[in-house]
């Protein structure tokens, strides 16, 4: 339907740019003109033949001087005479004339017709030849009264004058496809002479419509060649899929050691040289592998490495461009080929975000904590997201100690110190804890923002006055920070000085306060309930929101 | 035994089905969460294995209409991927019997079937061929 429409609005669209310039008069009844806009290189001479009038007389019309050269007006006025303009209602309407317009009453209409001078006047072919020979005869008998009253010769010595050629008074069409009815012509008036745009229109519609028709071909064959490539594809990841699931199956270790487990159907082995089917081959191996654990999935990476697969993921490893080579990477991981860590490592550290981003994933995939040494070489940041998705890596895992943690906590590499925090943090790794107390004195703010978070974690009796000695010297950000961990990790110690910070101006730290008050101080709601009372506003707002939070 | 399995991925569909086979189930393979519903009211089957996300119908949904109608003692199991621990709890809460995480071993998911099997009442049969449940 929309295809539909679009053709349709093209045709349209062809119609009217179809459409001749109008000509469109200015002036009054006795001194008509067209204005002309030059064009570029135009000349008075060239002006005065599109127009069959002379040069000269646009120049005088326009009070300019006559040259041969270029013209330097933007905009000449073109008189119409007899000689290149017939009025309407002049009914000598030739076939081929211009139409020109002019503006009466608020309406457009058409005054007359532009006479280029390319067509003459002629006699018609279907001129009655009663009339032709009653003229003739005229001339005859006129030449004879002539001759009689002059000499009086006999008749028979009359000559015959050749006929002159008649000329109508009125001058019809010269020839049949020139002729035109001149009753009907004079009928119609005004704006819209469709006979004479239906041979244009007509022609810019069939160009149309055949420009129309060979791009559908061409859309339809196009399409057709896809869907024999999907239909194709199609039939061989059936043949692909029983496959797989044939392998899947097999549980005999005995068999499964055997290379002639698995058997290529006739279909695939024919068109396995593919580079496409073989990557159809491994896109459909790692689907399943990500789904499956246990025996089904050694019997995917057995199957990956019978076909030859490994050459097809190496290869893209080596590729220069980052998406083929990430790919590759995934693949390798994914197919549990762990002798290909040393070339992944070396990726861990790649300019291209995404290359390092799947290599440090298959490092830790293969090995597991300690394929977080890649961290000691890293020079670019990790993002918060990779950190996630490493983290859930990790945390599958059955060990949870991050070997070199303390080194990883003094690294340059801010993010990296970041993630040791993190990792610290999940898996609560006690025996770091006066190694992130160090990072509460570290250059970075966001670094110390992660430390005081971690120690939520992994705090001892010692760390909420620690907590306490770097307040005055942190940011807004982190203070609250401070203020949210001693509501885990404070006591009644604290509570001196968590009311003081009911006092500081930013509301965040005293809303911070009074939550960790709360938590330290068993009659925290009273004290914040007379401090509300007294002081009001945003009191009241934090004591409300106090015990919202109490009875949920 | 009859036990229905829907899930939209051909290969885990075709795998599953093999597996089940090869423990002597009858398996009824659905490729869609429409023609999972559509094969529950005709062939009523023992056990459905559903995967969360499918087209045209999720496993939730599945979950919901059987154990709100007249099938509601057919035992659901759920395939859930990493992350979707609140669409299991949601399932569990809307009647499913037990869950599977991918990645998992087929050998698990065939344990965990028979144990359903176990739970099924054993039928006895009169004489005259009426089956009456056994008397505890």
């Amino acid at each position: 339907m929309r295809i539909l429409l679009t053709i349709i609005t093209c045709f349209f669209l062809a119609a009217a740019f179809g459409q001749k310039q109008k000509f469109i008069a200015g002036g009054s009844s006795t001194d008509l003109y067209i204005n002309h806009k030059v064009a570029s290189k135009e000349t008075y001479s060239s002006i005065g033949n599109r127009y069959n009038i002379s040069p000269q007389k646009i120049a005088y019309y326009n009070n300019l001087e006559f040259h041969n050269g270029k013209l330097l007006a933007k905009y000449l006025k073109v008189p119409l005479s007899s000689q290149n303009f017939v009025r309407m209602g002049d009914t000598r309407i030739v076939e081929g004339l211009t139409p020109v317009f002019k503006k009466a009453n608020g309406k457009m209409g058409i005054i007359g017709y532009l006479n280029r001078g390319l067509m003459q006047p002629k006699i018609s072919e279907d001129a009655s030849r009663e009339d032709l020979s009653s003229s003739i005869k005229d001339s005859v008998r006129e030449k004879t009264t002539n001759a009689d009253s002059i000499a009086g010769p006999s008749r028979d010595s009359v000559t015959m004058v050749a006929p002159q050629p008649v000329v109508a008074k009125k001058v019809t069409a010269v020839s049949k496809e020139f002729r035109i009815d001149n009753n009907k012509a004079n009928r119609k008036r005004g704006f819209f002479r469709p006979k004479e745009y239906v041979k244009e229109f007509f022609s810019s519609a069939v160009t149309l419509t055949v420009i129309t028709f060979c791009l559908i071909g061409l859309i339809y064959f196009y399409l057709s060649v896809k869907k024999k490539a999907f239909l194709s594809r199609q039939r061989l990841k059936t043949h692909v899929v029983k496959l797989i699931s044939t392998a899947i199956i097999n549980e005999d270790e005995d068999q499964a050691a055997q290379d002639e487990t698995f058997e290529l159907p006739r279909m695939l082995m024919k068109q396995f040289q593919s580079k496409d089917v073989r990557q159809l081959v491994i896109d459909e191996l790692i689907v399943a592998k990500k789904s499956l654990r246990g025996k089904a999935a050694l019997n995917l990476v057995q199957l990956y490495t019978y076909l030859g697969l490994l050459k097809d993921s190496l290869e893209k490893l080596k590729s220069e461009k980052w998406y083929i080579k990430a790919k590759g990477i995934q693949e390798l991981a994914m197919m549990d080929q762990s002798k290909m860590m040393l070339p992944i490592f070396r990726q861990t550290n790649s300019k291209n975000e995404f290359v390092r981003m799947e290599a440090q994933s298959a490092i830790v995939h293969f090995g597991g904590f300690k394929g977080l040494r890649f961290l000691h070489i890293l020079t670019y940041p990790i993002s918060d997201w990779q950190q996630i998705k490493l983290i859930e890596q990790l945390s599958l895992l059955s060990e949870k100690e991050l070997p070199d943690a303390n080194k990883l906590l003094q690294s340059k590499n801010h993010s990296v110190v970041i993630f040791t925090l993190k990792i610290i943090s999940v898996f609560h790794n006690l025996a770091l804890h006066d190694d992130v107390i160090q990072c509460l004195h570290h250059v970075n703010p966001d670094v110390r923002y992660h430390a005081i978070k971690c120690l939520t974690n992994i705090y001892d009796d010692t760390t909420a006055l620690t907590l306490q000695d770097v307040y005055t010297t942190e940011v807004i950000r982190n203070r609250i920070a401070i203020l949210q961990t001693l509501k885990v990790v404070g006591s009644t110690e604290q509570a001196d000085f968590l009311y003081l910070q009911l006092f500081e101006d930013d509301d965040s730290i005293k809303l911070a306060a009074a939550s960790a008050l709360i938590e330290c101080c068993p009659d925290a709601l009273e004290l914040i309930g007379e401090v509300s009372s007294q002081k009001g506003y945003p009191y009241t707002n934090i004591l409300h929101h106090i015990k919202e939070g109490l009875t949920v | 035994m009859k036990i229905l399995i829907a899930e939209d991925e051909p290969l885990m569909l075709r795998a599953l089905e093999l597996k089940l086979k090869k423990e002597g189930y009858e398996v009824i393979a659905c490729n869609n969460g429409k023609e999972a519903i559509t094969q529950i009211g005709l062939s009523e089957p023992d056990l459905i294995i559903t995967d969360i996300m499918m087209p045209f119908s999720s496993g939730l949904e599945i979950v919901g209409m059987v154990k709100n109608g007249i099938n509601r003692n057919i035992p659901i199991i759920v395939l859930s991927s990493m992350g979707q621990e609140k669409i299991v709890e949601e399932a569990f809460e809307m009647g499913a019997d037990d869950y599977v995480t991918k990645p998992f071993s087929l050998t698990e998911l065939a344990l965990r079937i028979k144990r359903f099997v176990k739970q099924q009442p054993k039928v006895i049969l009169k004489p005259q061929g009426v089956p009456v449940k056994p008397y505890k």
